[in-house]
């Protein structure tokens, strides 16, 4: 009976193709466009590049053999460049400025100084090279007035400056936001699960469908019906989310680490915690089936928001500000799970979140069940 | 006694759907539930089928208290529900198999059940597709392939022609007929007399939720006291003619408009011989003549002053 | 114009999600443009990147000495000694670098040893060699003055850096007619994101009205009625016409209710209403394709759904084209939206009303238009082919 129930729905939610679309079509779109959007998105923007710069050709810019030096060895090509040097004269190098060819135009005059022409990381690189220059000199004068011997030391010393910083790791992840949408997205996919679970708690019962009706007049026990409803949701909803993966790993190649089995854990109590929200909608809320479709979108799309769908720096703020939230809602839970997979060893904080997870989707289920058991309906 | 209703009360709120309904069906029937729309039918039908809560009363199905998890006394009935119960992703034998397969268990008895629903509602053709491919009517015979094809003893159904076309509908009848042949206890609501004297042995009128009249479709007609109606088309007719018309025997009453006459009888023979017999003497020329027995929608009329009809 | 008529009272029927759109857009405005600095910056701000700095070395005074510094140079966000809560920090980039300084960094500084800061960032950002130049600076200055002034405790060596590097380079900021500063100001990211509520909001209005008035037997009464189909066409492109002046002119008008003062001080907001006025054009031509083409609500919900993420992803509209991979942005040029944004983008940086300068904006605007109008022609075209075919 089990069988019967369970490969027959399987059969009718496969075949379902408008929610097919919502539940497989839609998050591979949106993957895809995530993918091209974002990206490249964290290389492009924060890696270093030299910043472009002119320099005002003047006397009094020629006549400072020093600060030519230090212009040139910043401009040496290599891994330490930090500056791609133009020397021009004052009109070219405002116009160079104007047309944003240049981030800054360093001027020499009585003192160095520097013209912009907006706020920004590359103008504050440049002001910090020069003020470090400027800097150096006064340390270099400061030192030589007390210690007039040292000067030739101190000059040669000038070029050998130490790097006080070495770079450590917690881990080997990259803390690369990106993967924040990609999770988030996993866990929206997982939330959309609820369509199959909002479509069996329809189907079930005989005041919101005649199906329900028919079926509950048939000889068998309604428990076995749901279950074997539930198993055919999650099984499709599972395979679903599991082309999604495959498709963010092996096509996006998008990192979830190394530890599969975990990630597929994720994943199956992903979907398990979304079929139970759609059955709990479905069971639970009042109205119609328009009003409760309407009531499971606005839920699952406002739970991704704030697991990071569209900023992921949302999950963040949320996790300190309101940490109850993230505990009680399932897509951030979800998309923290693949999070702490990829970037902690431990493996506390993911058992946490899959623990949250259960309990939510036992304690929706069991709300559910309680109202499916009533064995009489009200009005049908 | 296959179903027995005592007392049964159902309310909506404050609306009272079921006022102390009371039914009994024996084996071999066909019983028809005819009221109006909104007169409680098929409250009563859910009620029995245990979907709904009720307030009061009791039924028992084959004998035993019917309840949600009477899972032995579902077994053996059928119903087809007033709206389309079917899954749109499923084809015909699909659909047919699936319901079948919530009665049955066994795999081979299934498939046999399942082709003999088939050619018994004619879909024998259309068995791939799927139900948004059909017709209305044919789409009703499906629904009715999902209820009976697990041969139930008890088969029930609830308003299964609204909006089938007359083929279909013949073919629906003939089929209950058949099904009751066989052995087969049918309860059927409508609020079409015409269906129900066509095809019920007994029959329940019902009204706001309460049984007005039972009995064989004769039995209920002679409970009126109606007898033929006689209307002929005549252009001239003097109120003295009417007058004397009035006279005849076993005219109860008789009017003249729109250039018709109609003349009620309360019974009695050669009433239609003798009304032309008197125009003709009279050398009056008439037109049509038409003569009509009484039907339930006279029975309804009688007992509750309304049309069946709204 | 009894089709004109019946145009605004079949619209109710979609009007719930067409608010929605609405809402959400405007929701989403207000909450940027409560972010989005209102007043231009005239002055030179130097960033100052957000720091964790973890100090193991409590007790050491040139230690705490950096922690000052930093403290100067960078914004230091308060963190606790938790790699966990240290690494959610990075990833959610509240802090772009973290600190640690190691216990003893102090004495093993001043007794020359090698020691070194230990720092957590992003791998090679721009802003980690920003507070790398800032540490190298003031250890680097002060190792000068242990070894070569002779002053000895950790206390006065700090304060001899610290006077070093008070100077500070004079910045000038040079405006070349923008009122901006270089800021991308609050309205333009308004009219970029407007790009995306009108094409939801468009298409779904024009579709729904289609695919009311193509349902086959509506379609043939009305061919049936004593009025030209001609007629019939003009009068529902009149609603559409009418409809998407609408949506534009909400949008419009939201964008002086959020950011009037702005708006209007720069001088732009008659070419942002251009530019979009033009990209309202080439939604109501999608809307045509999409109603034209697909006959459910259902699949229509579907439909405008894809068409608007991926007109708007891959043309630029939530991510700016400038950081957005160069392949994809080739592919955007055959979309609309491209040229809406490249339009609206060459606006915001609009340095002065040249003929040069305005001449891009014109450029990407006709393009837009040459969209609507080829959208609309091949819609055209395939909807009669398919409908003489299906009757």
């Amino acid at each position: 009976m089990f069988m019967h129930v369970f490969s027959y729905r399987l059969k009718c939610l496969l075949r379902d193709r408008e929610t097919v679309f919502w539940t497989l079509i839609f998050t591979l779109l949106l993957a895809t466009l995530y993918y091209f959007a974002f990206g490249h998105l964290t290389g492009e923007q924060e890696r270093f590049d030299p910043v472009r710069t002119a320099v005002v050709d003047s006397p009094a810019y020629r006549g400072d053999v020093r600060f030519q030096q230090v212009l040139a060895s910043l401009s040496e090509p290599g891994e330490n460049q930090l500056l791609e040097l133009t020397v021009a004269d004052e009109q070219q190098a405002e116009r160079m400025l104007e047309n944003g060819s240049v981030a800054g135009m360093i001027t020499v005059g009585e003192s160095i100084g520097l013209v912009v022409k907006q706020s920004g990381i590359e103008q504050s690189i440049l002001k910090a090279i020069l003020d470090e220059y400027a800097h150096t000199t006064k340390t270099v004068v400061g030192i030589l007035a007390k210690n007039a011997g040292a000067a030739q030391q101190l000059i040669s010393e000038l070029g050998d400056r130490k790097g006080y910083t070495e770079q450590i790791s917690f881990s080997d992840a990259v803390p690369d936001t990106i993967l924040g949408f990609f999770y988030a997205l996993i866990a929206m996919a997982c939330m959309y699960s609820g369509f199959w679970g909002l479509r069996n708690a329809i189907d079930v019962q005989a005041d919101l469908s005649a199906r329900g009706a028919r079926r509950s007049v048939a000889p068998i026990h309604k428990l076995g019906v749901v279950l074997a409803d539930a198993a055919a949701a999650l099984a499709v909803s599972f395979a679903e989310v599991l082309i999604l993966i495959a498709y963010l790993a092996f096509v996006l190649r998008i990192n979830f680490g190394n530890q599969i089995g975990y990630v597929l854990l994720t994943c199956f109590v992903g979907c398990i915690a979304g079929v139970s929200f759609g059955g709990f909608i479905g069971t639970v809320v009042r109205g119609n089936e328009g009003v409760k479709t309407g009531i499971l979108i606005g839920a699952s799309m406002t739970m991704s928001f704030l697991a990071g769908l569209m900023w992921v720096g949302i999950k963040d703020i949320i996790a300190r500000k309101a940490p109850v939230l993230s505990y009680i809602n399932p897509a951030a839970l979800i998309s923290d799970a693949f999070y702490s997979l990829y970037i902690f060893d431990s493996h506390r904080r993911f058992f946490v979140n899959i623990g949250m997870l259960c309990l939510i989707s036992a304690i929706m289920c069991a709300a559910s069940f309680m109202r499916l058991r009533r064995e009489r309906y009200a009005s049908v | 006694m296959l179903i027995n209703v005592q007392n049964l009360v159902k309310r909506y709120g404050s609306l009272l759907a079921l006022d102390h309904f009371d039914l009994q069906v024996s084996e071999g029937e066909i019983v028809g539930l005819l009221g109006p729309n909104g007169s409680g039918k098929t409250t009563a039908i859910n009620c029995i089928l245990s979907l709904l809560k009720y307030d009061k009363g009791t039924i028992e199905v084959f004998g035993k208290p019917m309840a949600p998890d009477a899972y032995e006394l579902k077994r053996n009935i059928g119903i087809v529900m007033q709206n389309v119960a079917v899954f749109d992703e499923l084809r015909v034998d699909e659909n047919i198999d699936y319901f079948c397969g919530l009665y049955v268990r066994d795999p081979g008895t299934r498939r046999r059940l399942v082709e003999e629903a088939i050619d018994f509602v004619g879909l024998g053709e259309f068995r791939k597709f799927h139900p948004k491919k059909l017709s209305g009517g044919l789409l009703r015979r499906l629904n009715i392939a999902c209820g009976i094809a697990h041969k139930p003893k008890l088969l029930i159904l609830d308003e299964p022609t609204v909006a089938v076309d007359p083929q279909s509908r013949n073919s629906i009848l003939e089929g209950i007929r058949e099904l009751n042949r066989e052995g087969t206890t049918v309860v059927y609501t409508s609020h079409y007399m015409e269906e129900v004297e066509q095809l019920c042995t007994r029959i329940v009128i019902m009204d706001k939720g309460k049984t007005l009249a039972t009995g064989t479709n004769g039995e209920l007609k002679s409970m009126i006291n109606d007898g033929e109606t006689i209307s002929v088309e005549l252009y001239v007719l003097q109120p003295e003619d009417l007058a004397q018309i009035r006279q005849l025997p076993h005219v109860t009453r008789a009017h003249y408009a729109d250039n018709r006459l109609s003349v009620h009888y309360d019974g009695g023979q050669h009433n239609l011989l003798r009304l032309l017999d008197y125009l003709k003497s009279r050398e009056l020329s008439f037109n049509r003549v038409f003569s009509e027995q009484p039907t339930l929608n006279d029975v309804f009329l009688e007992i509750t002053g309304r049309q069946l009809r709204d | 114009m009894q089709v004109f008529k019946a145009y605004f009272k079949v619209m109710r029927s979609s009007a719930a999600s067409i608010a929605v759109n609405l809402g959400v857009f405007l929701g989403i405005a207000v909450l940027l443009s409560s972010m989005a600095p209102e007043t231009a910056v005239m002055n030179f701000e130097p960033t100052r990147t957000p720091v964790a700095v973890i100090n193991r070395d409590g007790n050491g005074q040139l230690a705490q000495g950096l922690v000052d510094y930093l403290g100067q140079t960078s914004r230091l966000v308060p963190y606790p000694d938790d790699p966990e809560k240290l690494q959610d920090a990075l990833f959610f980039r509240n802090v772009e670098y973290i600190a640690i300084i190691p216990a003893g960094f102090s004495d093993a500084f001043m007794s020359g040893e090698s020691c070194a800061v230990q720092k957590v960032i992003v791998p090679a950002s721009t802003s980690s060699y920003y507070v790398d130049m800032s540490i190298n600076k003031f250890l680097n200055t002060v190792r000068l003055h242990r070894k070569y002034s002779g002053e000895g405790s950790q206390a006065e060596l700090v304060a001899a850096a610290r006077a070093d590097l008070a100077f500070d380079t004079p910045v000038a900021m040079k405006s070349f007619g923008t009122a901006t500063g270089g800021e991308r100001p609050g309205y333009a990211y308004y009219f970029a994101y407007s790009a995306y509520a009108l094409l939801a909001m468009i298409i779904t209005g024009v579709s729904s009205i289609m695919i009311a008035f193509n349902r086959p037997d509506l379609y043939l009464r009305n061919l049936c009625a004593p009025v030209p189909s001609r007629s019939t066409s003009l009068e529902l492109a009149a609603g559409h016409g009418v409809f998407a002046l609408g949506c534009w002119a909400i949008l419009v008008l939201g964008s002086f209710v959020l950011h009037g003062k702005s708006l209007v001080a720069s001088g732009l907001a008659g070419l942002y209403s251009l530019n979009t006025l033009a990209f309202a054009a080439v939604s109501a031509c999608m809307g045509f394709l999409v109603g034209s083409f697909v006959k459910s609500g259902g699949s229509q919900a579907g439909a405008v759904n894809v068409v608007t993420l991926v007109m708007s992803f891959l043309g630029g509209v939530f991510v700016p084209q400038s950081v957005m991979n160069k392949s994809v942005l080739s592919v955007g040029r055959f979309l609309p939206t491209y040229w809406f944004i490249r339009a609206n983008d060459a606006i915001g940086e609009l340095t002065g009303f040249t003929a040069d300068s305005l001449r891009p904006i014109y450029g990407s605007i006709l393009i837009q238009l040459g969209f609507a109008v080829a959208t609309f022609s091949v819609t055209l075209l395939l909807s009669k082919e398919r409908r003489l075919s299906h009757l």
